[in-house]
């Protein structure tokens, strides 16, 4: 019997499926090199009179300069300290959900997560609200009730910065320790148990040294990113001229600004984050191991008793009180008083400061609408990027690979005020100065690996003879695409959407240098209302919170993990 | 292309309707008073801005309520319908500095008139064309202040002024000093904030007018008691309300003007000393989208009925010509004030970057 | 099934395809008649499954020539190369590769649907071929809650829906248990009978190849170690690799104590099952070849034992034998009929 001759498949293109995602690691890389090369060339630029000069003088000044050299230690110590605090909290709060019969485990295991969805700039801002030095919420109410004035801790320092960063990066580790721990085979620990190895000696000698590969990718990310961040310590460090690298690039982009020494700084920056990131790929690549058996053993669950569940509870209670409960309570308290003088009178509580913020005031109406804007388009073309770039690195064979993986994941590390930096440059004498897609793409171009992490990491779990079968079943690349890999990687396309959405709703760093007037996002019209009463910046925050608590209620919905 | 077809008859057939039915044009408050001629003329530019239909401006003052104010002013000062549409943007001065240099040298302007509290700045920029040359009838009432080197006719005046001075809260610290010496003796160490120079360009020009009558040594004594340096006028009035600090030093009037009218308690005083006047220079950009509306915003905001504005909302202090402040307390009359004599036109942004690093070195070595 | 189609049905010449300096098929070349079914065995890596991944167009070889059924799907001398969906072919995947996202009928109309197929027509169709395989009650059912050997006959209806001419098999039945693969065995050739499509094997379990297929072709490094009708190459080694994987005894003649009458061949090679055992050392019968070793262990496989016996210099065979009379440690000899015993060159 012959096949239907009428059934002979239609013929496409050939090329969509080489070109396609050759198009996506291409605009990747281009999105990475080309703001990179415009930073280097005005660095190496000197201006003399109206001629300019190729000159090292840029980055003599950067090695010289004490003040550079200031903020570059101060940058450090957030991030060695930030990261120090989060993996110890993190791996803490990991190990009670995951391997103890703590009480609500389940429900502690989505909260745990909430403070990953917040805006470390709104946290810093709702702790300035409860510990500002004599006038905090709770300086003011233990004072009313003592009958004394104190100062209380400072919020406005190092510490203080590494507290913020540290309570909102802790599920960043958190993420990425938990799920080897859920998964872990019992038996290296048991093996160790009876080989005579006593509990906190398996932990050490076991436990988290089986872990290390997570625990060292989540060390280097919460450090690189508080070392950039740029809003928390200019909410909080600013005000006593404590200077980091992001603050002080920052700087040098205002009037009288230097954008060949800014430059020069994001470079230096940009460099340190190539030579870290190099690092952990040949650190992580020498000691790979695997750490689940694939037996189906289950876990060892640890029955606390009294005492250690009261210590388990109380660790998990305070994280999420200071985290979320705290900082918004007082954000609340803040944004229902028309004035507000360090102590809430429920008697003159309104919502004015909502219904100026939502319907008066043109300008957060427009930054609202911004930021939607910004963060539906720019979810969509990210994970339209991301998922040729995974289709890529999982599934065309290329000897450049992990080169080009290397390469897509440096952004990861660069902080994104020195990214909108390179933009500036790159864009400033291009229409596109002053748009809102210059925003578009430098958000697109700083977090599209978050959305290929995930991406890559459910494709690498679909079986390949899946999509081969439909083209040896007739289907065409493009059909294979439509109906078998798109709908298979739906999970991971949608909470790769989210978590873009999220991140470009809070977004400031990267829009910081980017925005002109209407194009302004919510981020940047909380840093202008502050200039006009704190009432709205408190409004303008919490309706921020409501748009990520909704992305973050759909995100659990998808049940893929944010970091793979 | 169509659009701009119909709008341009539509320009027409106001032009003509303006000079045909004068009746219509004396209906507007801006048109009182003058004759055939100057009525013309202001027709046609209303007309014109119809046909432009908005205005960007950016103030580092004015508070978007005020500005509510100010456009609803305006849109019955030139009986002009809710379609036009005014875009505000506040941004602090170095901010504005920041966005318009970029702005210029993308040549990409976006906004039509800024107001601005960087004198030195002003008249830098002035010589370098990027102001459009625009004689407002209104000008005649600034002689005076242009001859104090507040402005450059045609180009630039100040649509008022302010001064960034000490102010506390009277619920909170008990303070009967008169000068800049009395306050910082009275002020207890590291419960006092003052002007970020580094941060903000109104700061920095403070400084450096203050610089000149106070002397150096008085900010290192100031140094020594632990300051912290804030750049926003609303947060150091936000930390006298709620009692973390005692004294603002970069006080702002306008702040102090709008929290009492929410039920504060602050306080302000003009020192002895002296004070640095920040004058908020407006002028329309040479490049604006929307030239012919920003005539009509400048014609009205130095006029009697802006600077009533102003004065009211703002606390800003009018230097037109026998203007009455409605504040007195607040914003004194302009004659009556003890300015430190700063030549803005002759200080250059190089002298200011010397000032401002003086001004590390002092604070923060 | 027609005996007397064509023999070159499918077409394979001279296919050679590398993995970077690894020579995954080397030259392969052999053709598969219209009707015919035909076993690709071998160990793994022995290129077969990269052999059917180029009949399927999933890989690219070097050189070659492949045609199927009159079109010619891959030619490296004219640079032709269709792909996989213009080869019109039916693949069951080792994985069975079954839509976890679809349904079972949704993934049996499939191949029909990327062939514009009207929708009521392809649903009657696919039904139909559900029937066949018995899976009727089960056609809206999710994919991922039919058990192993469901998931198998759904990959088989999938593969079959659009009456392919030729359909690729890889590893089908590995993944299935005993039972169950004997009964699917038959199933198959069932519906080869009716269905009359041409088979193409791809295994490394020779039961499943020479019940499956009448012609068989055992690969080794990616070339063709033996080839033809399946009995044939089962009953008939002309090389060690060949009788080693088909689980003969293989014994390097050097290393025996008396060459006897085999010296000249460097191997030979017999079946554990044509082996007499007989106590201490006993004349050998006129053709025999006649061996004396010392059992080593023994193993009780049910029927019979199975003793490794150890004939010195490092040489072991393994022997069935039912008496159960010999225990490790005793000193036999075993006797091989000539018939039995095949000298091999290499």
């Amino acid at each position: 019997m012959n096949a239907d001759p009428h059934l002979t498949p239609k013929k496409k293109r050939m090329t969509l499926q080489a070109s396609l995602p050759l198009i996506g690691v291409g605009v990747g890389i281009l999105l990475i090199i080309g703001p990179f090369l415009a930073g280097l060339i005005r660095s190496l630029l000197l201006w003399v009179g109206n001629d300019p000069q190729v000159s090292l003088a840029n980055y003599s000044w950067l090695l010289t300069d004490t003040r550079i050299r200031t903020a570059a230690l101060n940058s450090l110590i957030c991030g060695l300290g930030a990261m120090s605090v989060s993996l110890v909290l993190g791996t803490s709060l990991a190990w009670i959900v995951s391997r103890t019969n703590v009480p609500g485990r389940e429900t502690l295991r989505t909260l745990n997560l909430i403070p990953f969805f917040f805006s470390p700039y709104v946290g810093a801002i709702g702790w300035i609200f409860l510990i500002a030095p004599y006038s905090g919420l709770m300086q003011t109410s233990l004072g009313s009730l003592l009958g004394v004035s104190f100062e209380g801790p400072n919020i406005y320092s190092l510490a203080g910065v590494i507290w913020i960063l540290s309570l909102f990066y802790t599920p960043y580790v958190y993420l990425f320790v938990i799920s080897p721990l859920q998964r872990m085979d019992a038996a290296f620990e048991d093996a160790a148990r009876v080989h005579g190895a006593s509990f906190w000696t398996t932990i050490r000698l076991v436990t988290l040294p089986l872990l290390q590969p997570g625990l060292l990718s989540a060390a280097l990310i919460v450090f690189v990113t508080s070392a950039g961040l740029f809003d928390v310590p200019l909410a909080l460090t600013a005000t006593k001229g404590i200077r980091t690298m992001p603050t002080e690039v920052f700087a040098l982009v205002r009037y009288p600004s230097d954008l060949g020494r800014a430059a020069a700084f994001g470079i230096f920056i940009t460099a340190i984050t190539i030579v870290l990131t190099l690092w952990q790929r040949a650190h992580l690549s020498k000691r790979r191991y695997e750490i689940i058996s694939g037996k189906g053993y289950k876990p060892r669950v640890i029955e606390l008793r009294t005492t250690g569940t009261l210590i388990a509870l109380a660790i998990e209670v305070l994280y999420l009180l200071t985290s979320v409960v705290l900082p918004v309570l007082a954000l609340v308290l803040v944004a229902l008083s028309p004035l507000w003088t360090g102590r809430f009178n429920p008697a003159t509580a309104t919502l004015a400061n909502f219904s100026y913020v939502l319907f008066d005031y043109s300008l957060t109406r427009q930054a609202i609408l911004n930021s939607l804007f910004l963060a539906v388009t720019g979810a969509t073309l990210g994970v339209m990027l991301s998922g040729l770039q995974s289709y890529y690195l999982i599934r065309v064979r290329s000897g450049f690979k992990s080169f080009i993986d290397a390469i897509l994941a440096l952004p990861l590390g660069i902080p994104g005020i020195v990214l909108s930096l390179f933009f500036l440059i790159f864009a400033i004498r291009t229409p596109l100065y002053g748009t809102l897609a210059i925003l578009l793409i430098a958000y697109i171009a700083r977090f599209f690996p978050f959305a290929t992490r995930t991406i890559s990491a459910m494709l690498s779990a679909i079986h390949p003879e899946l999509e081969e079968s439909a083209r040896a079943n007739g289907a065409t690349w493009a059909q294979t695409m439509r109906f078998v890999l798109l709908p298979l990687l739906r999970p991971a396309l949608i909470a790769a959407w989210i978590m873009l959405f999220i991140i470009f709703i809070r977004e400031l760093g990267a829009s910081i240098l980017l925005y002109a007037s209407g194009t302004e996002t919510i981020s940047i019209a909380m840093l202008l209302l502050s200039e006009n009463s704190v009432g709205y910046v408190a409004a303008l925050a919490l309706i921020q919170l409501v748009l990520l608590l909704t992305g973050f209620s759909l995100f659990r919905l998808t049940k893929v993990s944010a970091i793979q | 292309m169509k659009i701009a077809h119909f709008a341009s008859i539509g320009v027409a057939a106001l032009v003509l309707g303006g000079a045909i039915c004068p009746a219509v044009a004396q209906d507007i408050p801006a048109a009182k008073g003058m004759n055939d001629i100057e009525r013309a003329s202001l027709m046609q530019t209303i007309a014109a801005a119809k046909a432009e239909g908005a205005l960007n401006y950016s103030d580092t003052i004015i508070q978007p309520t005020t500005n509510d104010v100010l456009v609803s002013a305006f849109r019955s000062y030139y009986g002009l319908a809710n379609t036009f549409t005014v875009n505000y943007t506040l941004l602090t001065s170095g901010a504005m500095i920041t966005r318009v240099e970029q702005e210029l040298s993308a040549n990409r302007i976006t906004f039509d008139v800024a107001a601005i509290g960087s004198p030195t700045w002003t008249f830098e920029r002035q010589k370098t064309g990027a102001f459009l040359n625009y004689r407002s009838g209104q000008y005649d009432f600034y002689q005076d202040a242009i001859k104090a080197g507040l402005g450059v006719d045609g180009y630039f005046v100040l649509n008022g002024g302010y001064a960034q001075i000490p102010i506390w809260n009277t619920e909170i610290f008990d303070f009967k000093g008169k000068s800049y010496k009395d306050a910082l003796a009275a002020v207890p160490a590291g419960r006092f904030s003052i002007g970020d120079v580094v941060q903000s360009e109104s700061h920095l020009t403070t400084y450096a007018g203050l610089r000149q009558a106070l002397g150096v040594d008085y900010f290192k004594d100031m140094a020594r008691k632990k300051p912290t340096f804030v750049g926003r006028s609303e947060l150091s009035a936000q930390r006298i309300l709620t009692g973390q600090d005692m004294m603002a030093f970069g006080g702002n009037p306008s702040r102090v003007h709008q929290s009492n009218q929410k039920g504060a308690k602050l306080k302000i005083f003009y020192p002895e000393e002296g004070f640095t006047f920040l004058p908020q220079m407006t002028f329309i950009f040479a490049k604006a989208p929307h030239p012919n509306a920003a005539k009509l915003w400048i014609d009205f905001i130095l006029s009697e009925t802006g600077q009533k504005i102003l004065a009211d909302k703002e606390a800003l202090i009018s230097a037109r010509a026998g203007f009455q402040s409605p504040i007195p307390d607040i914003a004194p009359n302009f004659s009556s004030l003890k300015i430190i004599k700063v030549d803005w036109e002759k200080m250059s942004a190089q002298e200011l970057i010397k000032y401002r690093d003086e001004w590390v070195s002092i604070f923060n070595p | 099934m027609r005996q007397d189609a064509p023999d070159d049905f499918v077409t394979i010449r001279n296919v050679t395809k590398k993995f970077g300096e690894f020579r995954a098929l080397d030259g392969l070349s052999f053709s598969v008649r219209e009707g015919g079914t035909l076993a690709l065995l071998g160990p793994s890596g022995c290129g077969k499954t990269t052999m059917l991944r180029c009949l399927a167009g999933l890989e690219t070889p070097e050189e070659g020539f492949i045609s199927i059924a009159g079109k010619v799907v891959f030619d490296s001398a004219k640079g032709i190369n269709l792909n996989p969906e213009d080869r019109g072919l039916g693949v069951v995947f080792q994985s069975y590769a079954v839509w976890p996202h679809m349904s079972v009928v949704e993934n049996v109309e499939f191949p029909l649907r990327v062939r514009g197929v009207a929708p009521a027509e392809r649903r009657a169709r696919a039904m139909e071929i559900l029937e066949i395989v018995g899976l009727t009650a089960f056609a809206s059912r999710s994919a991922t809650q039919l058990s192993g050997g469901q998931q198998q006959r759904v990959a088989l209806a999938r593969a079959l829906v659009h009456k392919p001419a030729l359909v690729l098999f890889d590893e089908a039945l590995s993944n299935l248990d005993a039972q169950l693969r004997e009964h699917m065995r038959l199933e198959l050739q069932a519906l080869q009978d009716r269905l009359g499509f041409t088979a193409l094997y791809v295994t490394h379990d020779q039961g499943e190849a020479l019940g499956l297929a009448e012609t068989i072709i055992l690969m080794n490094a990616g070339q063709i170690e033996a080839s033809g009708p399946a009995r044939q190459v089962f009953m008939t080694h002309h090389s060690s690799f060949a009788a080693r994987f088909f689980g003969l005894n293989v014994v390097e003649t050097a290393r025996l104590a008396a060459p006897h009458a085999i010296a000249g061949k460097p191997f030979i090679a017999f079946q554990r099952e044509y082996v007499r055992i007989s106590e201490g050392v006993t004349g050998p019968g006129s053709d025999d070849l006649v061996l004396l070793g010392t059992i080593a262990t023994r193993s009780f496989q049910g029927l019979a034992d199975e003793y490794a016996i150890d004939l010195g210099n490092d040489v072991s065979v393994r022997v069935l034998d039912r008496s159960g009379a010999f225990s490790p440690g005793q000193a036999v000899s075993i006797a091989i009929s000539r018939k039995d015993l095949f000298l091999l060159d290499a």
